[in-house]
């Protein structure tokens, strides 16, 4: 093996997780290209495809460059915030020009929106020595109702014969949301088609700041492992703009449960996230055990954990299957609610989007890779995965008691990777 | 006096006592020499070696899912969460 090639693999295997720009095992003047190919189909609810193609290539100083391109597309219903009625109900379309139904019983859902997103990434590392690198990347979002621009620089340091890397980096990033219908005025009532809908203008900002600190250590000839804690901040126009939450009657005993009216949500306008994540790779006698912690809080008041569980299991002929198992715990915002109350004062800030609810996920997917020739490896997988909360609430309200204020989210996620050099 | 007062959560506190077991515990007994990587060399020992299959979950759970994160930015660059 060529003394450069010995030494990108030593570079490796004590290599932190990075976002984009860590240093991989990249043969010199050629680019090391990777094609991803996802689709994901929820029960009921949306279709998903996203296709990643990334390109990183080593140049003549040990120094490396990376470009990626990520196209990603969004159809079917996605729930509104609304909860599930004993009749039909009726919403005003994001436009205000038109309407749409929901019957009786089914959660309520917007299924005129069609998303597709093009994001351009692309990535530099100065490797400044043997021992120490440095990072910069930066991304171009795009979607019709969505602007993203990021930028991140990294610092990685390599110790004790390359057994520690030290990790710091930063990144920011600015996003402007202009949605179709423009913002909604916080928690102002939805009104009906054709009328005068509650605006305030046709765009808001948001940005965001991030600081990662990061530990990478070999245990031993067959086991490494890596911590990393994460602070991001978040300001500006957080909402869902699309998102409502019913007004329900609880005060009119012969209307228990009904839905009055619907409004538009509103959310603090910072967030203040801290998150530790912990990995843990271990060579055994068939195969490597990768495993996986992350927990995360805020003051929005959300907790999270994920476990996540990965065992790559060798065949013959350089193919393997790879099970994996994810549990994913997270306790509500403190702002998030199932519904609003016609008794009650509007409050300051309130959210019935089910991703500030609380929940149990499970991932549970099979993987297969295979190296068909010397032109790369390709890997396809099948997941299962699986959102559950409560949904029959103690706070459910005379016919509410009759609906699923909380389906399930079933999702079969298809994904197709393939890598080669070039 | 200014008092400050730092509150860490229980899973983190269980991460700084394993990173401080590792730095403090048994430091020398850690690593490898140079000529002992054979198998930490291979790709799939690597933390990044299935870096798009990851990128592709983070997005998907990132889009279901009320934090994200860890391994990379939590925000997104997109808007659907």
């Amino acid at each position: 093996m060529p003394i450069k090639d010995i030494q990108q693999a030593l570079s490796c295997a004590s290599c932190s997780l990075l976002g984009l720009a860590a240093p991989a095992a990249v043969a010199a003047e050629a680019w090391d290209i990777d094609l991803g190919l996802m689709s994901y189909i929820e029960q009921d609810r949306n279709t998903g495809i996203e296709f990643l193609l990334n390109a990183r290539r080593e140049l003549a100083d040990g120094d490396e460059v990376f470009v990626g391109l990520e196209i990603d597309t969004l159809t079917g219903a996605t729930p509104n915030g609304a909860t599930p009625s004993n009749v039909v109900q009726t919403f005003t379309q994001s436009s205000g020009d038109g309407s749409y139904q929901v019957a009786a019983g089914e959660l309520p859902a917007d299924d005129t929106h069609m998303d597709t997103r093009l994001a351009v990434e692309a990535g530099y590392t100065d490797q400044v020595s043997s021992q120490f690198a440095i990072g910069y990347d930066g991304h171009i979002s795009m979607e019709f109702d969505y602007l993203s621009f990021g930028f991140g620089n990294n610092y990685q340091w390599d110790l004790d014969r390359r057994n520690t890397s030290l990790y710091v980096g930063i990144y920011g990033e600015y996003n402007r949301v202009h949605p179709v219908g423009n913002i909604p005025l916080p928690l102002s009532l939805m009104t009906p088609a054709g009328t005068l809908q509650n605006r305030r203008g046709s765009a808001d900002t948001r940005t965001a700041a991030e600081l990662s600190l990061g530990l990478t250590q070999v245990i031993d000839r067959r086991s490494l492992v890596q911590l990393r804690f994460t602070q991001s901040y978040f300001e500006g126009y957080l909402n869902d703009p699309y998102k409502l939450l019913s007004v329900i009657d609880d005060q009119n005993p012969a209307n228990l449960g009904a839905t009055l009216a619907y409004r538009f949500e509103n959310r603090p306008e910072s967030r203040d996230l801290s998150t530790v994540y912990l990995a843990y790779k271990r060579e055994l006698e068939r195969g490597v055990l990768d495993v996986s912690l992350r927990y995360s809080s805020d003051d929005w008041e959300v907790l999270a954990s994920a476990l996540d569980m990965r065992f790559r299991y060798r065949l013959s002929g350089k193919r393997y299957l790879q099970p994996h198992l994810r549990w994913y715990r997270q306790q509500e915002a403190e702002f998030y609610r199932y519904n609003l109350v016609s008794s009650e004062a509007l409050p300051e800030y309130a959210s019935a989007d089910t991703r500030l609810a609380t929940f149990d996920a499970i991932t549970i997917g099979l993987k297969y890779g295979f190296a068909a020739n010397k032109e790369g490896t390709h890997s396809i997988a099948a997941e299962y995965y699986t959102q559950q909360g409560d949904g029959e609430p103690d706070e459910a309200i005379g016919l509410q008691q009759d609906q699923d204020l909380f389906p399930t989210l079933n999702t079969l996620i298809i994904k197709y990777l393939f890598s080669t050099r070039w | 006096m200014i008092k400050i007062t730092i509150e860490i959560p229980l899973a983190a506190r269980y991460c700084l006592l394993l990173a401080a077991s590792i730095s403090i515990g048994g430091c020398a007994n850690l690593g490898v020499e140079t000529w002992e990587r054979e198998t930490l060399s291979q790709p799939e020992m690597q933390f990044l070696e299935d870096d798009m299959d990851l990128a592709l979950d983070d997005h998907f759970y990132f889009s279901k899912e009320g934090t994200s994160g860890g391994r990379g930015f939590a925000g997104g660059g997109c808007g659907c969460n």
